[in-house]
């Protein structure tokens, strides 16, 4: 479960402030996130994938009280639970489809490379239908190839928790549907939460909550600074 | 996969800015790399030379320039010594001292005219053929018959110093009767050739037709008691065959002729020490202890070799400025890579890690290829070190 209590955040020297008083996410839910750009979608993404910490509040994901940990503790908590995927895919272009697939395993020693996790790859790899790009440089793919792969990646270390940032943004409707429909079978398929944020409504009907950033949190210019 | 295979994995996709970054701390390596193995090898051919040569004895002038010329054959601005003086030498009982004459050349490669005591006391063995027996025989140096692809029976023809002088010297066709073995010495790219050899050359003494029975007007300008006088249409001949051998004659006293230098092949202390002493009395010939003057211009190298690494180093901090620059703007492009890692679940050291290991390769990879390649060039010019600096 995600449960977030009186949180505030702020960039330091910006007006922007996010507020939530309160929200709970159970497990293995399907969330969409909608709402006009800049109103702290992206920001709440990266407060519960622990890349950001708030200036007050509380988040808690399953039993890890996030706000409490240290920067290293959120990290390995980041590369052992929390897959993330980006609206503009950021895929290593040095490296090739397998390579940026098993990326997680090569920054972080907190997660143990072994024939299980190459076996695992390979199996999503299929899944997303792009094994027969495994050996391919990135940037040789199509936008909707490059995004599998970054789908991929995310799902490599088996998280709990599955937060994409606007995942079809760049991609046309064709592509969209699809990505769409890979995260849900992969989501159900690894029994993970699915955080999706979007701009595009169209996409939201699949998912069992969808929340409306600008009505449902509070997002406000703080004058006094 | 560790951050090694990302570092491999990036430093290979762009392999020419790696490339270009190896070539550059490679470049500045380079130089004080050779050096430092070069200098010891040339120190040593050259020490080895002045050990076999003690003592040379030449014109009056640069004593550096005096040893470079009998020692390796290098020309000579200064005047000559006579013929006389080396016989001088003998007559006082130094008979390991050789007189060498060393004035003309032929496809570039030095004429040196000497006695065969010289292939004795240099212990130079023979890969083919004899010693020259006559005047218009030569004995080649290993490394000229191979440049020229020349073997016994062949001929050389001596080249002409000036062709504008219609007094210069004739072109002399040369025999090859012998062919030196490789000794990694000057002996290798030098003919040796009699003495009296290089004198024909010089135009001091020479073969022709026998005048003294023609009436040709052309030939004879006067016949008188004291002999005929011939004109210039009697034509020397330009090599010497066993028929005209016989008539070739020297004009003047054999005296005065010209010697370029005389080299004491003598070990022992006490002779170098009494040749010195004989030579010294004659203000006409200059005696020169070869170890001295090689190591005066030992101490010259040095001090060129730690100018150039002076330089060097300069060069080098100028290339890590330069490499620091390039990692620096590498660093700010590579940012949102960086932090997609982090995002990811990278460490921040894991960035500075990455870029640490970048430049760990790149420099031990430039520093192991800087010290083959110097190694090879020093292994591909040991034998020939000597003629890059004297």
């Amino acid at each position: 479960m995600i449960r977030i209590r009186d949180l505030q955040f702020g960039y330091p020297g910006t007006p922007f402030c996010l507020q939530i008083p309160s929200w709970e996410v159970p497990d293995a839910a399907k969330v969409a996130i909608v709402g006009p750009s800049g109103s702290g979608k992206t920001t709440l993404l990266h407060l519960l994938a622990g890349i950001l910490v708030p200036q007050s509040g509380q988040i808690e994901m399953g039993k890890a009280e996030l706000t409490r940990w240290s920067d290293a503790a959120r990290r390995d908590f980041r590369a052992t639970q929390i897959g993330l995927v980006f609206q503009r895919f950021e895929l290593i272009d040095y490296l090739n489809v397998a390579g940026n697939i098993l990326l997680p395993y090569a920054i972080n020693r907190s997660l143990r490379f072994g024939p299980a996790v190459r076996d695992r790859m390979e199996e999503l790899a299929n899944r997303a239908g792009i094994s027969h790009l495994l050996r391919r440089p990135v940037q040789r793919l199509s936008q909707g190839e490059q995004q599998r792969v970054a789908i991929c990646r995310a799902l490599i270390n088996q998280p709990r928790w599955f937060l994409a940032d606007e995942p079809t943004g760049n991609l046309d409707p064709e592509n969209k549907r699809l990505i769409v429909e890979l995260l849900h079978q992969q989501a159900e398929a690894s029994q993970a939460t699915l955080v999706m944020v979007t701009h595009d409504v169209s996409l939201i009907a699949d998912f069992e909550m969808t929340v409306d950033f600008q009505a449902w949190c509070s997002v406000k210019s703080d004058t006094s600074r | 996969m560790r951050a090694w295979t990302l570092v491999r994995a990036h430093l290979t996709f762009h392999w020419r800015r790696t490339a270009v970054l190896i070539g550059c701390l490679l470049i500045g390596c380079l130089v004080p790399l050779v050096l430092s193995q070069v200098m010891p090898e040339v120190q040593k051919q050259l020490q080895r030379r002045a050990n076999k040569t003690p003592v040379v004895f030449g014109s009056p002038g640069s004593s550096l320039e005096c040893v470079l010329h009998a020692l390796y054959f290098r020309p000579t601005q200064a005047p000559p010594l006579r013929f006389g003086d080396w016989q001088a030498l003998q007559q006082a009982g130094f008979e390991r001292c050789v007189p060498l004459h060393v004035r003309f050349t032929t496809n570039n490669y030095p004429i040196v005219g000497t006695h065969l005591e010289y292939f004795t006391y240099r212990q130079c063995e023979f890969l083919a053929g004899e010693p020259f027996g006559r005047i218009g025989d030569c004995v080649i140096g290993s490394e000229v018959a191979r440049q020229l692809n020349l073997n016994v029976g062949e001929f050389l023809v001596s080249s002409p110093r000036s062709f504008l002088s219609i007094a210069a010297d004739y072109p002399l066709q040369m025999k090859i009767v012998g062919i030196l073995q490789p000794t990694a010495s000057p002996d290798d790219r030098a003919v040796f050739v009699d003495l009296k050899t290089t004198w024909v050359i010089e135009n001091l003494g020479h073969g022709h037709q026998d005048v003294s029975q023609s009436n040709d007007p052309n030939l004879i300008l006067e016949r008188n008691e004291q002999g005929t006088v011939a004109s210039a249409a009697v034509l020397p001949f330009t090599v010497v065959t066993e028929e005209n051998l016989a008539s070739f004659h020297f004009h003047g006293d054999m005296a005065e002729f010209p010697i370029t230098a005389m080299v004491l092949l003598d070990g022992r202390q006490r002779a170098q020490d009494l040749a010195a002493g004989v030579a010294q009395k004659n203000s006409k010939v200059q005696t020169v202890f070869a170890g001295d003057a090689i190591r005066e211009l030992l101490s010259l190298l040095f001090q060129i070799q730690n100018v150039i690494v002076a330089v060097s180093v300069f060069v080098g901090v100028a290339t890590l400025m330069l490499f620091g620059l390039v990692i620096g703007l590498s660093v700010q492009i590579r940012q949102h890579e960086m932090e997609t890692l982090f995002k990811l679940g990278a460490s921040r050291g894991l960035t500075w890690t990455l870029y640490g290991l970048e430049v760990l390769v790149i420099a031990v990879v430039a520093l192991l290829s800087a010290g083959l390649i110097s190694r090879l060039i020093a292994w591909f010019v040991r034998e020939d070190l000597y003629r890059w600096f004297v």
